[in-house]
């Protein structure tokens, strides 16, 4: 069966410049990396920065959703406008608690937003309020890193 | 043993630069690399290269007594390159908006999209944010 983070779609978005951008893992056996390896799939990093009714975000939930049913790891880093997606007051909030439940640690899918962002004081629970850092942490311990961009 | 720091190419795409907000949150969430246990290369394209303006300078007013915000993404590149993060800026996106390399924050480095082309393939992982 094909691996949806291997297809040349991420990759031909990056040429073409359009929605999904770039990349390969850097193989950093992190914590996140781990426990995907000791569950079953890879280790997926979306980095959303788009808001809710944009189409790369509703292709970055399908993805999402498509990753875990083939049983692999997902983790959202929302900046941005991508902060509203998992606001309590938006459409796509239903989506983002769907995904994340009330944050269970045996949850496929972590969903993080720059706390930074003061829309973000709304998020539907299970989200975590991080920042910056939690990127970066997360680009050095996943598989395959995605970004998000309009 | 430590793990090998990853290289990682970030790509700016978007810029706002005159939006009204304290910081632009993607340069914002790249300025957090810097503390951590990788080591990156970044890269203005598109409008990002916007960002890399030297001169931007936005008022920040007031609207019936509240200050409007503004961030100030010159300040932000400044310290990412006062911090040994190579920064550079895509030379056609800079031509295609009559933005000499001249007028870019003091380190900047134009590159060509062969080399940005080359970059991709050098670095451990690429990803690309926008604001």
């Amino acid at each position: 069966m094909s691996d949806p983070t291997q297809t040349g779609a991420s990759a031909e978005a990056a040429r073409t410049g359009t929605g999904w951008s770039a990349t390969v893992g850097s193989g950093d056996p992190g914590a996140f990396a781990e426990a995907a390896r000791t569950g079953t799939g890879r280790s997926i990093v979306l980095a959303l920065g788009t808001a809710p009714k944009h189409g790369a975000t509703v292709a970055a939930l399908r993805l999402a959703h498509e990753a875990v049913q083939r049983g692999h790891q997902v983790a959202v880093y929302a900046y941005g406008d991508g902060v509203r997606i998992g606001a309590d007051s938006c459409p796509t909030s239903a989506y983002v608690r769907e995904f994340v439940g009330e944050g269970d640690d045996d949850r496929p899918v972590r969903w993080i937003v720059d706390g930074s962002d003061p829309r973000t004081s709304t998020q539907v629970p299970g989200v975590v309020r991080g920042d910056g850092s939690d990127l970066w942490r997360l680009v050095r311990e996943g598989d395959v890193v995605l970004g998000v961009t309009a | 043993m430590n793990a090998p720091r990853p290289s990682v190419l970030s790509i700016v795409r978007g810029a706002d630069a005159g939006a009204a907000r304290e910081a632009d949150p993607a340069l914002d969430a790249n300025a957090y690399a810097v503390a951590d246990e990788i080591d990156m290369t970044l890269v203005l394209k598109d409008r990002g290269v916007e960002l890399g303006l030297d001169d931007i300078r936005c008022d920040r007013g007031t609207l019936i007594g509240v200050v409007i915000p503004a961030a100030e993404p010159a300040i932000d590149l400044r310290a990412l390159l006062d911090s040994g993060v190579q920064v550079r800026a895509v030379a056609e996106d800079l031509e295609a908006r009559g933005i000499a390399p001249a007028a870019l924050v003091a380190g900047i480095e134009p590159v060509t999209e062969a080399d940005l082309a080359r970059m991709i393939v050098e670095h451990d992982v690429t990803l690309t944010t926008s604001s």
